[in-house]
């Protein structure tokens, strides 16, 4: 099957702390693969070097037969951690600003989305509270046409009704014919639409699995193993 | 994506430059007109704004170019901008672009004041025309202000940038990104400021030309100048003049090489 994203042992360090170590593992076309692991297991950091926002590691990241720059760029949806479209814009410009850069960007379905959630259009994103503003970036990512799109902790930092409603709306709006990575460390939520799951631990990709084949060997479902695997980290 | 990177940059920065430009020329026309004011204390106004106001203006202008271009690659919207599908290269030159146009601003806003407090007569207004077509002012400026500039606001965005930035495995701090960039900036006003030591010295033995007529200094002695003099002279300030634009050209490569290479290779958005 067409590979969109593969990485070859990949490492990264910040100074003498190696946050990714040896990392190997594909994404294949059309598949839902979720990056689980605690926090400071080196998700967002191997998410940050697939997107070319840290440079400085060894191995290969290969996106859509790109290595990390703007020709893979094209072709990635990425959702950061944090809000990242800037908040001087009004949230018609944001629809706008999106729209010039991105060819596969649908403004018809990120306006549709907007005002199903009741986000008036006319606001700087500065004047929005925090969850309208998530509301916005999350529209802007998901009204693309991507081969890859890259949510990094999506849920992490919402309350268990904002994530049904994220989780929807990813699975409603994303390219079918695309493959989403999805890092977290609130298994329950995501687990039912994962095709794949690594588990990361301290940078170290210790499972690479179908989902499904892992519920069937280990006889619990993903968020149980994610317990009883990490119970001693925190 | 170059021309719509541009429109952006310039739509961000566009609302504070305007304001301060047409706050600082707000005030300068109340001043023109205040003649309601003693006269030694409108002077003092007067002297105020164009000095103190222009300098604050230019001081303000150089910490928004510096908040525009840090909040652009290495605040949260770094995570929007440096993932975009256009080059490194491209959102380096459209930031260079746009703060070079605020500079030009800049640098017609002051005469413009200066006109609004004392306008001109048309005859000075003549002159000052005949002066930047024929004269050598329009070389001059490139020279003295526009490529000096250029390398101050490339040597800007080196230091913000080496700031973010791993290098030898390391983040580098921002100590030792201003550490090393007040050397690159005393390197290289040290070099232009030898540079013109010699083009003064070389007017001081040769004279100098205007473009318009020779002039020479009280204590050379106007007996026994010959062409062949004049020549040497005309010949040493040629070659100091293109030596000092070739050393800032090769400073601003250089630091904009080094720039660009920290954007691509070295980068660590936290």
């Amino acid at each position: 099957m067409e590979k969109i994203l593969e990485i070859n042992n990949l490492n990264k360090s910040y100074g003498n702390f190696v946050a990714v170590k040896n990392m190997s593992f594909d994404v294949e076309k059309g598949k839902i693969v979720g990056l689980l692991g605690p926090n400071g297991s080196g998700k967002t950091t191997m998410i940050k070097t697939i997107m070319g926002l840290m440079s400085d590691y060894t191995g290969s990241v290969t996106i859509a037969g790109n290595p990390p720059g703007s020709a893979a760029n094209k072709h990635i949806a990425y959702l950061p951690d944090q809000p990242h479209v800037p908040r001087w814009l009004t949230v018609n410009q944001a629809i706008n600003f999106f729209a010039d850069f991105y060819e596969d960007f649908d403004a018809k379905r990120a306006a549709d989305m907007l005002d199903k959630m009741r986000i008036p259009r006319d606001k700087k994103l500065k004047a929005l509270s925090r969850g309208m503003q998530e509301k916005v970036n999350l529209s802007m990512v998901m009204s693309r046409r991507a081969k890859l799109y890259i949510l990094d902790e999506p849920i992490g930092a919402v309350d268990p009704a904002s994530r049904e409603f994220i989780i929807d709306t990813i699975l409603k709006n994303f390219n079918e014919e695309g493959s989403i990575l999805i890092s977290t460390h609130i298994i329950a939520d995501i687990e039912p639409v994962l095709d794949r799951a690594l588990f990361i631990r301290e940078g170290e990709l210790i499972l690479n699995d179908d989902a499904d084949k892992i519920r069937e060997e280990k006889g619990q479902s993903l968020d149980q193993l994610f317990r009883e695997v990490f119970k001693n980290v925190y | 994506m170059f021309i719509k990177q541009l429109k952006y940059d310039f739509m961000f920065s566009a609302k504070t430059f305007f304001a301060m430009f047409a706050g600082i020329l707000a005030l300068t026309f109340f001043v023109s007109i205040a003649d309601f004011l003693p006269n030694d204390m409108l002077e003092i106004m007067r002297i105020l704004i164009v000095g103190v106001g222009g300098a604050a203006v230019a001081i303000a202008s150089y910490l928004q170019i510096l908040i525009f271009y840090q909040r652009s690659f290495f605040g949260p919207e770094g995570y929007l901008m440096l993932t975009l599908p256009v080059s490194r290269g491209k959102l380096l030159a459209s930031k260079f672009i746009t703060t070079f146009v605020w500079f030009l601003f800049m640098l017609i806003l002051i005469p413009i004041m200066v006109f609004i407090i004392e306008p001109p007569t048309v005859q000075t207004v003549w002159e000052v025309i005949r002066e930047i077509v024929t004269g050598q002012f329009v070389a001059g400026l490139i020279t003295n202000m526009l490529l000096p500039a250029f390398v101050l606001i490339a040597l800007l965005f080196f230091t913000i940038t080496l700031a973010n930035s791993v290098v030898f495995g390391k983040k580098v701090h921002g100590v030792v990104a201003g550490i090393v960039s007040a050397a690159l900036h005393f390197f290289y006003i040290f070099g232009l400021a030898r540079l013109s030591q010699r083009s003064f010295a070389t007017e001081r033995i040769y004279g100098s030309h205007d473009g318009f007529e020779w002039s020479f200094y009280a204590d050379v002695p106007l007996v026994g100048i010959e062409y062949g003099r004049i020549a040497i002279g005309e010949g040493i300030r040629e070659f100091v003049d293109i030596f000092s634009i070739a050393y800032t050209v090769g400073v601003a490569i250089l630091v904009i090489a080094t720039t660009m290479h920290l954007l691509k290779k070295r980068i660590a958005l936290r």
